[in-house]
């Protein structure tokens, strides 16, 4: 099951840039995801996310760059393509005047490999009535919806933009249980946008990072994880730090307690940052997720602040 | 994949398609209620049924043509711009039917119903002809004002409408085309006029518009300059209102299948 | 089982932790079939390649073992997975058996000793 290196790519992003007028959405971006990864897209909102989830589904085009889904050109976005790919969309405008029953039925039959039983199964696992209209479906409902007719096709390729975003904790864990059962444990692929970093760390492979365009961070949870530390080191009396290593992503000075982010980490530079700000006492301190990318965002906010100052 | 897509676009419109049906009903009942009304107040029993039912056809037919083409436009109008207005056109941009599958159900829809209606109506027209013009009291209207004649009492609007029903015998194909055209050039017109709008009246009203315009454009120089016979001219006014009216079709589509929903 | 994804521990080493005290608890017995990767991941919420690492390191610990197409199984030969009375036998014979390393005797003379023992004690037992 754990996916190797030789597993063929799924997702190719080859130099692809996106601009909106005057503003640039992605810059030259660069990705491969192999299949049976599950990659999680992670990004300040208005980072140009959605426009690249757009740019794959082929609901956009890419201004320069190459898009490849299953090595396949992605620009042409064949019907064929599209059987094997499941998307949940951030905004749900499914047709409102459909029942349920109604739209199954509907979308059923533009995909061959509609499994009728597993769209059952995940029916009465979320408690979905057939009768009831998609304008009174709440938005945890509409989600599940939204995932039924993404997942009972049996797709390949499974893009996912914030699905868990306004839904409860057991909605959530509902929601992911499903992408769980249904898709993951097949050895498919999942690439996902979220806000939620408890579940990007217990769902995904692959994180990125995507700030104004571009991928600032990326790779394994562990790797980033090892790779992107804090240290807070304790100032002698009256001294501001004397050394700023170049690895420093984020810091922050309060009193005599400066904690400074850096990337990469290793435990030389941990050492020449105590020696050579004279610091009192010092540790490592070990960074979820969520602290990594709060970190790496506020840190390129202030260094874009230097640059306009 | 392309009945599924038919299927949708006629649940789409539903609530026209069964407005239309409502309405063309109701020119009939309209029809026999005037029609009653205009026989019983010329004090007559109207002892033949043939001529009551004929009339009622007729009745009903002949508004019927103008409801079709009101709502070949207000259909071809909405197909699209429902879709778009509550932003259901994104999800149908992301599933798997390409963008001229869409179009092409949604043209399929639209015909279809068009068609249908327009062959209704027709077929109500033919029928009071015939029953107009069947059994051994062939009666034409210029009999039929003899009979009322006897008895001094006309009903003038029943008269009218078995004269409207002889008009058959002169309709063919041929003579049958400005119909067509001019509901291909509502039709087109309105889906066209879908393009930019997410409104279903502005394309509706377009649409209905455009063979009006055509023919006051086309006809009424002609007429002032004299440059041909008003049969000729109206020839003239019939093709280029159905030739406008498959353009804007085909148009349409061409727009449609590279318009972006984001 | 508790996942906090924000510890700084590992996701898999968590699982492997609290899987491992299920086993040592006896929820499951040495012989007994674990559930399935897929089983436990979808029960968990975590990709089913962090379970994956989390029973392979399990297996190099010696606390499970795979069998291929049949399953994941807890190990009978790992020292934790004994009762109390067995615990305490095993750690006499340790002791015992360390001596005789110390005494520099060769493995099959400390096996057959140990097996002379047994069959006397099992004799006077009988009577």
């Amino acid at each position: 099951m754990i996916m190797t290196t030789d597993a063929p790519s799924v997702i190719e992003l080859d130099g692809v840039t996106k601009r909106y007028g005057g503003k640039i959405a992605c810059d030259a971006v660069d990705l491969t995801v192999r299949q049976g990864t599950t990659f999680g897209l992670l990004g300040p909102n208005g980072a140009g996310k959605s426009s690249l989830i757009r740019m794959l589904m082929g609901l956009s085009p890419a201004n320069s760059g190459q898009i490849r889904l299953f090595g396949e050109n992605a620009s042409k976005h064949s019907t064929a393509l599209r059987q094997r790919i499941g998307y949940v969309p951030e905004v749900h405008c499914m047709y409102r005047w459909m029942t349920v029953g109604e739209i199954l039925g509907f979308v059923s039959k533009l995909y061959p490999r509609w499994d009728d039983d597993l769209a059952n199964q995940m029916l009465s696992t979320f408690e979905l009535p057939l009768t009831k209209k998609v304008s009174s479906l709440s938005k945890g409902m509409t989600t599940k919806l939204s995932l039924i007719l993404a997942l009972a096709h049996t797709p390949d390729l499974l893009i996912l933009d914030e699905p868990t975003s306004g839904l409860d904790p057991i909605f959530r864990e509902e929601f992911l249980e499903s992408v769980l059962q249904c898709h993951l444990c097949k050895g498919r692929t999942v690439f996902f946008s979220s806000h939620h970093f408890d579940d990007v760390e217990r769902v995904a492979d692959e994180v990125g990072i995507f700030v104004d365009g571009r991928f600032i961070a990326r790779g394994s949870i562990e790797d980033l994880r090892s790779k992107i530390k804090r240290v807070q080191i304790v100032l002698p009396d009256g001294k501001l730090p004397a050394y700023i290593p170049e690895q420093a992503v984020f810091q922050r000075l309060s009193r005599r307690d400066w904690t400074v982010t850096v990337s990469p980490f290793s435990e030389e530079l941990f050492e020449q940052l105590m020696s050579e700000n004279h610091a009192i006492g010092g540790n490592v301190v070990d960074l979820s997720l969520e602290d990594i990318f709060k970190d790496v965002i506020r840190g390129r906010k202030r260094q874009l602040e230097e640059i306009e100052s | 994949m392309i009945w599924a897509l038919i299927r949708k676009d006629l649940s789409l419109l539903r609530l026209y398609l069964r407005s239309l049906v409502g309405v063309l009903i109701a020119c009939f009942v309209a029809a026999a209620i005037l029609i009653f009304w205009d026989v019983r107040d010329a004090g007559q029993s109207f002892a033949d049924s043939r001529f009551m039912i004929a009339s009622i056809l007729a009745g009903g037919s002949l508004p019927g043509l103008i409801v079709v083409t009101i709502f070949s436009a207000s259909l071809s109008g909405s197909i699209i711009t429902l879709e778009r207005s509550d932003r259901s056109s994104q999800f149908l941009a992301c599933l798997p039917p390409t963008r001229l599958q869409n179009y092409l159900s949604k043209l399929v829809v639209v015909t279809s119903a068009v068609l249908l209606s327009l062959g209704i109506c027709l077929l109500a027209w033919f029928i009071a002809y015939q029953l107009n013009h069947s059994g051994e009291m062939s009666l034409g209207s210029s009999e039929l004002s003899k009979k009322f004649n006897e008895t001094n009492h006309l009903p003038i609007f029943t008269a009218g409408l078995l004269r409207f029903a002889d008009l058959w015998s002169d309709a063919t194909l041929y003579n049958l085309f400005p119909l067509f055209a001019v509901l291909a050039s509502t039709t087109g017109a309105s889906l066209l006029a879908s393009w930019g709008s997410r409104f279903n009246a502005v394309p509706a009203i377009f649409g209905f518009l455009t063979p009006i315009v055509l023919y006051v454009a086309i006809m009424s120089p002609i007429g002032l300059l004299k440059l041909m016979s008003f049969e000729e001219a109206f020839k003239l006014f019939s093709f280029v209102t159905a030739g406008f009216g498959l353009c804007c079709i085909v148009a349409s589509g061409c727009i449609y299948r590279v318009q972006r929903e984001f | 089982m508790l996942i906090d994804p924000k510890s700084s521990t590992p996701i898999f080493r968590q699982i492997a932790d609290q899987l491992r005290q299920t086993i040592d608890a006896n929820v499951y017995r040495p012989g007994e079939m674990l559930p399935s990767l897929r089983a436990m991941a979808v029960e968990i919420c975590v990709n089913p390649n962090t379970v994956q690492r989390a029973y392979e390191a399990l297996e190099r610990e010696g606390v499970v073992e795979t069998r291929r197409g049949v399953g994941i199984f807890v190990a009978a030969t790992n020292r934790d997975h004994l009762n109390a009375s067995e615990q305490r036998l095993s750690k006499q014979f340790s002791t015992a058996i360390r001596q005789g390393v110390k005494a520099r005797l060769t493995p099959d003379t400390v096996r057959s000793v140990f097996e002379d023992s047994l069959r006397q004690i099992l004799v006077e037992v009988k009577k």
